[in-house]
This record gives structure tokens, sequence and C-alpha cells, in this order.
């Protein structure tokens, strides 16, 4: 019984864990991306609400807690209210499998990429509701084309992560940066992206495009389409879309530095802090945590430089350009692997 | 230069804006710092009314009739032996309507209408509080005493 | 005429002549570049068809004008290889003002019918669609006649607003096509550049048939002008396109001058050349913002606004003004430049290529953004003189007009600039056009300072209250967007009798249904971002 109680109380512990640990950064990184985007733009960002902005997120929350519910008249009620609901939850889902520390996991699945796999592409689910919902030739359009380029773009996906599991042998996370812990010289950590530059360039722009940030901006085109599939929401279900889609952003690069950035592992940090018994883990935490944050800043950079695709190109460069990459990608594996010996 | 067309780097593109991330930005912070106007900014007029010899001309140059004179008093001028009564008009502007095209400024045959450039916030709550009466123009925050005739 | 002049006016002379015998036409050279004609209604088409054969390929404008119990309809035709405008009147009687539709021979006459008509009431016999073009259909009445009566209309009266509607044909889906969707890119969008609506017909994402649909900023600024003083409408001419309004002052001012027979002194026509290719700097500048707005890429638009405040800057420190500046007025410039403005300006001719070499890094490097608009609306040079198209829209075609060179105006002959043209056609080509004109115009500058004569910037003798002779005008010049032409008729009082404004945005885009087509909504997007428009100078 008491075993029945103990596995239900860390698996509870667990999903308040990846919760809190999720908005606390998606609460950051409004904040941050405004920031980094104005000062690209050479201007300031927020820094009213508190010193250099930080409070901003938290009067975003106010405001759109305190704006009016509006619900178009044509709309399909039940399709439309569920569908950020919907949205949010499904990118939740794949948190569960990424762990931040070893054993800092809320569920330590011996198939965590598959199921990673698997639930990430529910989340066009979400977005056609709500497109259909909306009763809105705008959000219509805009839901086709998020769910045209989320189809294009998920096999690339899953195809780059293969030729990680292929050297790793097993579909666990912890595994995989178990996997990653030993470095060269001491000094030169032997991280995935060494091991698969090809699949890295295939993940980082599939992952971009899971997304939905620029350049495959298509979801929410601002100047084309108005707001996409989104045009019609308001007040707090705006608000669920916009922390879906940061959660997607940090899901994202969490999953690109677990499977190619050598997750929490640091060539002489980490084996230091091995002896220090609980400060391990802060330790370990904090170097996932810098590395997540390199790529997010990354991918503001990108998003304040880069201009939006055409659809057609888009598509293309998804199916015509990373899937022929990524398949490559995989026999090169496959070939290198057994000329190796084998697994 | 315009020959790169063809050449693909992208990272060009991210240098660009990688560079200008450690610029000091370039927006002012309003309310506490504010921009400081040209000389010849054209924002609000000020009447000097001891120059006004109350023709009517700024009235009759703006486009859009948003001048109107208004009587403050009567003068008496003698006149080749003759006292003759002229009234003494200021001209009182209806901000809603003027476009600040300085039009009534350049027709002032003695340089009483001029621009005063160092109020840029003339935004007011009800469209009355923008009609500007003459001593308003003039300077004054109200409206004083009414003499014989105003100010010499 | 002396016999130099009558040299300069061979090429007027023989027109003039020869339509004359031909069609008896009263016609006679009015000034270089231009050929009064007036003709017949009864031999008004064949006289536009032998014009049309005879190499004048460029409709400028079509203007009504309402004498009383006349209606005189105005054409401006142009031919580049003599570089001759004609002008040619018409008198309609008022009780049935009919005339043949020249659509046929220029493609451009159709927006430009369908807005006399709009205005005044002139029925064009053979218009494919006349219908009203500023106004909405249930208006009653025709503003620019002298007995127009400005009350509400019916339906205000009525209460009923659903009569203010615009009627928009669309096409029912063809035999075969499985389904046509209507969306409407409203007035209300974040890149349609004003209050445009574009109807597009469309199958899944491509584009069927487009209609724009205007009027909706129409402040009748044409009857407006009927009612002020000559130097009053100055001001006005401003709010027509607000990015470069030193060009409509210029515009404007040249015609009047024109009429009045003013002389404006050296010293301000170098200054005018300078302020209006700052001017064409800032607007340039503009529309590379607007540009990277519309493709995503905000970026842009907050460098191109950084380095358009460097020019607004040096506008402020001259007129007072950042936008609307009233500055260039009738015989000159309202006040000579401040003490070092001169240096100023120097400064920001060093800064700025500085600056635009940043833009060239960012955008010819871009990839995605080269994908996006190489072949994206290629316009066929044809088919755009014949639309009506001017400006870096037809330079882009690989088309050479400019009218700084053609017909030039103000002391443009004294400098040496180059007039750039692109051959592809599209909205690349556009997009480049428009970097190129900048190094041009910053190049025209400093040789403008370099040569800038002392003395005074307003012509002697203007009287206070002007009264030009009776009489019209045309007058042409090359504002940022094109072809800006202004067309005022006096009757020798202080206030004209009609002013007339051809706007380029206007004819650019009526261009703009006939080849875009075909495409698909993203490029339909940025094709519409690449004609420049501005709905000021459209809707008037």
């Amino acid at each position: 019984m008491s075993e029945l109680v103990w596995s239900i109380l860390k698996a509870l512990v667990g999903v308040v864990a990846v919760i809190l640990f999720l908005s606390l950064n998606v609460l950051f990184l409004t904040w941050m991306e405004r920031k980094v985007i104005a000062r690209i733009h050479v201007r300031y960002g927020p820094n009213r609400a508190g010193p250099f902005g930080l409070l901003q997120p938290i009067a975003d929350m106010l405001k759109l807690l305190t704006k009016e519910d509006i619900v178009p008249e044509k709309a399909d009620r039940i399709v439309f209210n569920l569908a950020p609901i919907m949205a949010f939850l499904f990118a939740l889902l794949p948190a569960a499998a990424i762990g931040i520390g070893s054993g800092l996991i809320a569920a330590d699945l011996p198939a965590g990429v598959l199921y990673i796999a698997a639930v990430a592409s529910l989340s066009t689910i979400a977005v056609l509701m709500a497109a259909w919902g909306s009763n809105n030739k705008y959000s219509l359009l805009g839901g086709m084309r998020t769910a045209a380029q989320s189809l294009s773009y998920e096999i690339p996906l899953v195809l780059s992560m293969l030729g990680v599991v292929a050297i790793v042998g097993s579909l666990s996370t912890q595994d995989i940066v178990e996997a990653q812990s030993s470095a060269w010289f001491g000094i030169i950590p032997k991280w995935f992206i060494f091991y698969q530059p090809i699949a890295f360039i295939v993940f980082l722009s599939a992952v971009v495009a899971e997304m939905g940030r620029i350049p495959f901006d298509l979801p929410e085109s601002e100047s084309e389409l108005v707001a996409g599939f989104h045009t019609e929401y308001s007040g707090m279900k705006f608000a669920m879309f916009m922390f879906a889609e940061y959660i997607h952003f940090v899901v994202g690069s969490a999953l690109l530095v677990t499977l190619f950035l050598g997750g929490w592992h640091l060539p002489v940090v980490t084996p230091l802090a091995e002896s220090l018994g609980v400060l391990k883990y802060v330790v370990q935490v904090a170097v996932f945590v810098a590395k997540m944050y390199a790529v997010i800043f990354l991918l503001m950079w990108v998003r304040g430089t880069l201009t939006r695709t055409k659809v057609n190109d888009m598509l293309g460069f998804g199916w015509k350009g990373l899937l022929p990459l990524a398949l490559f990608n995989v026999v090169l594996t496959g070939v290198v692997l057994t000329l190796r010996g084998g697994a | 230069m315009l020959q790169k067309l063809k050449n693909l780097s992208h990272l060009l593109p991210m240098s660009v804006t990688f560079k200008h991330l450690f610029k000091p930005p370039i927006t002012l912070q309003y309310p506490e710092q504010r921009q400081q106007l040209k000389q010849r900014y054209r924002c609000l007029q000020r009447l000097d009314v001891k120059k006004c010899i109350s023709c009517g001309n700024c009235a009759r140059a703006c486009p859009n009739g948003a001048i109107k004179m208004k009587v403050v008093g009567i003068e008496e001028k003698k006149v080749k032996d003759k006292v003759v009564k002229k009234e003494k008009k200021h001209p009182e502007i209806y901000l809603g309507r003027c476009m600040f095209c300085g039009l009534c400024v350049d027709a002032c045959p003695v340089k009483a209408l001029t621009w005063r450039n160092d109020v840029l916030e003339l935004a007011e709550y009800t469209r009355e509080e923008l009609f500007y009466p003459w001593w308003k123009l003039a300077g004054y925050e109200v409206e004083p005493a009414k003499e014989g005739g105003s100010g010499q | 005429m002396d016999a130099e002049q009558s040299v300069e006016l061979e090429a007027e002379q023989k027109l003039a002549e020869e339509l004359a015998e031909r069609f008896s036409a009263e016609a006679e050279p009015k000034r270089r570049h231009r050929v009064d004609v007036r003709v017949d209604r009864s031999s008004f088409y064949q006289l536009a068809e032998h014009l049309r054969h005879a190499g004048f390929d460029h409709l400028s404008c079509i203007t009504g004008v309402d004498l009383g119990e006349k209606l005189e309809v105005v054409y401006h035709l142009w031919r580049q290889r003599d570089r001759v405008l004609a002008e040619v009147h018409v008198e309609l009687p008022a009780e049935k003002p009919e005339i043949e539709s020249v659509v046929s021979l220029w493609k451009a006459a159709d927006w430009h019918e369908r807005e006399t008509y709009d205005m005044l009431g002139v029925v064009f016999t053979g218009h494919p669609d006349l219908r009203r073009i500023l106004l909405p259909e249930s208006f009653q009445g025709h503003p620019l006649r002298k007995d127009f009566k400005l009350e509400p209309q019916p339906w205000y009266r009525q209460g009923r607003a659903e009569l203010w509607e615009t009627e928009v044909r669309v096409e029912a889906a063809e035999d075969g096509e499985t389904e046509t969707m209507v969306l409407n890119i409203g007035p209300q969008h974040p890149s349609t550049h004003g209050v445009a609506r574009l109807v597009t017909t469309l199958s899944g994402e491509t584009v069927l048939k487009v209609e724009p649909v205007i009027g909706y900023l129409h402040r009748g600024i044409e009857k407006i002008c009927e009612n002020r003083t000559y130097p009053q409408i100055v001001p006005i001419t401003d709010r027509l396109d607000y990015i470069s309004a030193m060009a409509n002052n210029l515009g404007y001012a040249l015609a009047v001058e024109e009429l009045m027979g003013i002389k404006v002194p050296e010293r301000a026509e170098y200054l005018r050349v300078i302020l209006a290719e700052l001017q064409r700097i800032a607007n340039h500048l503009m529309f590379i913002a607007a540009f990277g707005a519309d493709l995503g890429a905000w970026t842009v638009m907050m460098y191109g606004f950084r380095e358009r405040e460097m020019v607004l800057d040096l506008l402020e420190q001259v007129s007072g003004q950042r936008l609307l500046y009233n500055y260039i007025t009738i015989g000159g410039l309202r006040q000579d430049v401040p003490q070092g403005w001169e240096d100023n300006v120097r400064i920001f001719l060093q800064e700025l290529p500085r600056r635009l070499k940043d833009y060239e890094r960012y955008f010819f490097n871009n990839e995605i953004f080269l994908r996006r608009c190489r072949g994206v609306g290629v316009l066929e040079p044809e088919l755009a003189i014949e639309l009506g198209v001017t400006g870096p829209m037809l330079r882009a075609s690989g088309v050479a007009r400019d009218l700084r060179r053609d017909e030039p105006y103000s002391v443009y002959p004294k400098f040496d600039f180059e007039v750039v043209t692109e051959q592809e056609g599209d909205t690349l080509a556009r997009f480049v056009i428009r970097l190129k004109e900048i190094y041009e115009s910053l190049h025209i500058i400093e040789q403008a300072l370099d040569d800038l004569p002392e003395g005074e910037v307003m012509a002697e003798k203007v009287p206070k209250v002007l009264r030009p002779p009776k009489g019209h005008a045309y007058s042409r010049i090359e504002s940022p967007k094109g072809e800006l032409a202004f067309y005022v008729v006096s009757d020798g009082s202080p206030k004209p009798y009609r002013v007339r404004i051809r706007s380029p945005a206007f004819c650019n885009l009526s261009a703009f249904p006939h080849y875009c087509t075909g495409e698909i909504i993203p490029d339909m997007i940025i094709n519409f971002a690449s004609i420049d428009i501005v709905m000021g100078e459209i809707d008037r």
C-alpha cells in the first residue's frame, strides 16, 4: 500500500515540479524576449514595471486576466472554448520525459524519446480546433498553414533524433544525457553535436518550425493574417495560447540541450560537483538552465534578424531539404556504427 | 556593393543585428526626458499684445477658420483733428481646428503673433479647453480685469 | 515668340499644325513641352486614336471642369520621343455630358474616368465598368459641380447606415472550379499602408481576382481647394501624400508660378532641389521600413525609422515641422534656411552611406528575403506604360522615364544624375531601385550644396493677395512615388476655379489588379507593399 502511495506522491511531486519549472521559465522568457528584441532594435524594452521591467510579466498576466472574454456569435462554442485548454495541455505533455538533472525527471520512461515524438504532434489538434471554432476566414487560413507546417516538420524532427538514439542504444532521455558525460582530454565535451552535426542542424531547423517562430512564423504572421489562428481570442484564452507557445519554446530548447548539448554535463564542473552531495543537483540544474538559455538567446537573435518564409518555400524546405538530409544522416549513422562493430 | 546579390552567406544579417545589440538605445524616455524642440518649431502661438494692431490679417490668412478676432476694448485715437473710435481686437485661436501651418504668423505685419518653441503638450481632456482666448495666448493665466482700453 | 523660342518649340508647332489640319481642332503650342488642343466632341475620338497611334502612349490625367453651362473634360497625353504633352480640351453640354471612353486606347483611363464620373457626372460611353470610385454607390449628387449643395445625404437623415455600401462586383465561381472564397483584406489591417481595402477572390491560397476599393480617406480636398485662396492651399497640399509633403508643395507652387509668370530666385531653386531630394530619401527609407515590416522583419522597420529621423531632423530645422512642412510656397520659400543648416546636411551626407551599408549587408545576404521577392509580381514594361504607371515602379520594369530629366523643372538641368533602372520588374527590382535612388539623391544634394548661390529666397513682387490671370496650368514633378501633377484653373479671382491633383499612387494602384492574379496571398501582400502607396494621395 505504501508502495502505491509513495509512487503516487512521487508522481505528483514530479508533475508539480515540472509545471512550476516551466511556468517560471515562461514568465521569465516573456520578459527576456521583449528585452532582447528591443535591444536589437536599439530601444529599451520594458523598463517601467519594476526594476528593469522585471515585473512586466506580472503586469501582462493581470491585464489578460481582467480583459473581457469575447466569443464570436457564430463560433462553435465547445470547440472554441476547449481549444486553448487543449493547447496548454498538449504543450505540457512532452515535458514529462525531459530531465533537468540526474534523476530530476517527472517520468523516466524507458521509451522517453518515443513518447516525446508521439505527443509533440498533438498540439496541432488544438490549433485546428481554434482555427475552425473561430468561424473566421483568417483563422482558418492560419490554422491550415499551421497544420501543414507542423506535419511537414514532424518527420525530419523525429528522424534526426534517430541518429542519437542509435548511438546511445536507449530511448530514455536520462541515458542519452549520461552518454554525453565524458570528455576528450577532460575538457572538450563529447556532446552529440560533434558526433551528429547534420542531425543537429536538421533538429534545430525543425524545432524552430514546430515552435512557430520566425523564420517559420506562418501560424501567426501578423502582417498577413492579422493574428492567424488566434485572431478571435481575447483575455485569458489568448493568454493560454501565448503560454502554450512559450512552453513549446522552453520544451523545444530543453530537448535540444538534452539530445545534442550534453544535458546537465559540463566537462570540468560536473565531475567536481559529484562530491558535493545534494548541491550536485543544484549545479546540474544550473548547467542545464544555462545551456537552455544560450539556445533560447540564439533563437531570439534569429527572430530579430530573419524574415518570414513563404508558404511554399517553407514546405519545400521541409520536404525537399530537411527530410533527405535527415534520412542521409540516419543511413550514415547506421553505416558508421556497423563499421565500428555494432552498438 | 549591390552585386552582393549572389552571396548566400546567412550569417552576415545576424552580425548586423548582433552589432546593434550593443548600441545604446535611441529612445527618449518620456516624460523624464523630453525632445529638444528646434528653434523654428511650430507648436503654439504667442501673442504680444503691445504690438498687435488689430488688423485681422491672421484671421483672414487661416485656411481653416481657427482664428477669430475678439473685441477687447475701444480705443480713441486722434487722426487729423478728429477723434476716431477704433475697436481693439485680439485673435483667439481654437486649437482643435488649427493645423499649425504658420500662415497666421507669416501674415502678421508687426510680428505680434509668433511661435513658442517650448510647449509640446497641448492635449486636453475636453474640446472647450482647446480654445485659447487672447489672454492665454499672451501668456496670462487668467483674464486681466477689463479697463477702458487694453494695454498700450 | 523670338527666334530662339521658335526653334525650341519646333516639335510642338509641328504637332499643333498637324492636329489643326486633320481634325479641325484649335491647337497652339503654349510653351516648351505643352500643346493646347481644343476639339469638338464629334471629332474627339478620332483625334484620340490618332494621338495614340502617333506615339502618345502615356495618359497622364483626365480632368473634369464644371464651366456652368458646359462641362469640360481635359486629357493630358505624353509622347516620350520628342517630349511633348498634348492637353486636349473637349466641351460637353451640361444637360447631357457624354463622351466616348478611351479605355480601349489607354488602359490607364479606367480609374480616371470613373473618378470623373463620380465627381462630375460625366458619362463615358463604352467604359466596361462605370461606377463610383471614391464615394459609395448610394451617394447622390456629383460633388465637384458648382451647384452641388453641401447637405446630409437622404440615407443619413433616415438613419439607415446600411445604405452606405460600396458595391463590389465579385465573379461567381466558374464551371469546374471547386470553391472560391472571397476574403476582404479590409480597411483595418496591419499591412495595408493606410485604409485600403482589397477584395480578393481566392481559391485556396491562390488569388484569382483582386479589386482594390478606395475612398476611405476621401476628404474632398479638390473641393476644399476651390474655397481657399492660393497661399492657403499650400498647407492643404501637404496632407495629400503626407510621407513626402515637400514634393506636393513643390508641385502646386510650380503650377501657380506658371499661371502667374513668377520667376523664382536662384537660391530658392537650389534649396528647393535639396529639399525635394531630402524628401525623396526620407520617403524611400520609409518604404524600406514598411517593406521590412510586411515581411516580418521588424528590426528593419526600427532601423529605417532611425535613419528617417535624421532627415526629419534636418527638415524640422528648416521649416519647423517634421511631417507637414508648408515651407515651399508660391514664389520661393517662406524663409531662408537657418545658419549652420548646410553643415548639418553635409554631416548627414557623410553619415547615411555608412548606415546604408548595414542595410545592404542585411538584405542582400538574406536568402529567405531574396527568395521571397524574386520573381514575384513581374510587371512587363509595355503593360506598365499602358496602365499609366510612373516613378520607381516603372523604372524597375526597365523603362527609363524620369520627369527630372524628361521635362525638367526647377534647376535640375544643371545637375548630373543617372536615371536608375532595373530590368526584371519584380518586387526585388522595385526594392533595389529605391535603394539605388537614395544614392543618386545624395549625389544631387552634394552637387546642389556645392553650387548654392547667395541671394533672396522669395520672388519680388509677389502680391499679398494672389490673383492669377485667367487660364490654366499643368505642372508635373517627379515625386518620390512617381509623377505628381497639378492642374490649376484660374478665373482671375483670389480662389482657384478648379484644382485637380494627379497622384502617382492612384495610377500605380489601378495597375495592381492587372498583374497580380495567380499569386498566393503572401506574394500579393509583398506585391502590394512594393507599390509604395499612401492613401492620403489616392483618396484625396
